[in-house]
């Protein structure tokens, strides 16, 4: 995967590989995004001249399942890419025009725009005490909550400090699932104002339901939709 | 570099400078209104990083430095914030539709920017 030597540089994060023991167990596991977190220099995106700077830098994923694959994390890491990292609203625009509106794809495949550093993984350091909302959107909707979600956290229109961690569009069969991930699960007031913030941005009718699941959940049932908690 | 050494330093020279004439004083006292040398020579003395630019020393590049570091550091506090609006119209600068400089060979990645259909599908 020549092609993303230049990223690896650009987006690799802060944090310390969550997935290094996953690593020391696969030998055989040489996938792009595994070496990403390896260096410790890197260049980092910063707006140019001009351009309106982001409160945080984000980094687009891709991903897709291979239908022949088991869905355990190790395949799940092999198949999902880094696109490009923004640090302005200029630069998000620029990769924004030219990805594919999340309701063109077909297939079992996720956009990802997450905090620069952060894996889009329940093991990610920053993950592995989080959870996230999941709203459940007929065929024909995902494009347009994609952008509102995805222009509402780069706004910094939740207000719940560091808590965010970044945005999922889940493309499925018979409907697509927008999910917005933040660091604490168990943090009430986070968690309450992201829901609030997230009917009134994305304009929600009264009867939507809201699912809550933490990622420690999602870890045990392997499940990132199944068997979630219920709001109303 | 001990940056605690240096600004110990630093400030034990601010020190001194409040116990002896600054030196732009010798330039104000070429001033015609001998009274307002007072007031500037006060100014003068408690807010040194308004002293004249051609009579910075080492010592006061360190102050100025030390309070440009300050400086940039309290923006950061305050959240960069934009509304869905504002967003949206900077969707339609040329600049956003540039193709970005590295941009991986990937099938969800498009050969030249799509129009940004917000107004027209999303009203």
């Amino acid at each position: 995967m020549n092609q993303f030597d230049h990223l690896k540089d650009d987006d690799s994060g802060d944090h310390e590989d969550p997935v290094t023991n996953r690593e020391e167990k696969s030998d055989t596991d040489n996938s792009s995004v595994n070496n990403n977190n390896n260096n410790g220099r890197r260049k980092t995106v910063s707006p140019g001249v001009g351009e309106h700077p982001l409160q945080y830098n984000y980094t687009f994923w891709y991903s897709r399942r291979t239908p022949s694959r088991p869905a355990n994390t190790q395949s799940y890491e092999q198949n999902i890419r880094q696109i490009g990292t923004v640090a302005s609203v200029e630069q998000f625009w620029k990769f924004y025009s030219h990805l594919v509106r999340p309701g063109d794809l077909t297939g079992h495949s996720d956009f990802h725009l997450f905090k620069e550093g952060i894996k889009p993984m329940w093991e990610d350091e920053a993950n592995k005490n989080g959870g996230k909302w999941i709203i459940r959107l007929r065929k024909g909707l995902a494009s347009r909550f994609w952008e509102n979600i995805i222009l509402a956290m780069l706004g910094e229109q939740f207000m719940v400090g560091e808590e965010i961690c970044g945005v999922v569009v889940s493309i499925r069969f018979q409907e697509d699932i927008l999910s917005i991930w933040n660091k604490t699960a168990n943090d009430q007031v986070t968690t309450s104002r992201i829901r609030d913030t997230l009917r009134r941005v994305l304009n929600l009718p009264p009867n939507t339901i809201m699912e809550y699941k933490t990622h420690n959940d999602s870890l045990k049932d392997n499940s990132s939709f199944r068997n979630t908690k219920i709001t109303l | 570099m001990n940056v605690k050494g240096k600004m110990e330093v630093s400030r034990r020279r601010i020190y001194n400078k409040h116990l002896q004439p600054a030196r732009p004083l010798r330039r104000l006292n070429i001033d015609p209104e001998p009274q307002r040398n007072v007031e500037i020579e006060t100014y003068a003395c408690s807010h040194t990083e308004d002293k004249p630019i051609n009579n910075i020393g080492v010592d006061q590049l360190y102050e100025i430095i030390h309070l440009h570091s300050q400086s940039h550091q309290k923006p950061k506090k305050e959240r960069i914030s934009y509304s869905r609006e504002f967003l949206i119209k900077l969707a339609s600068s040329p600049i956003a539709k540039r193709r970005p400089d590295f941009l991986p060979e990937h099938p969800v990645v498009l050969e030249k920017p799509r129009d940004h259909d917000g107004s027209r599908l999303y009203v």
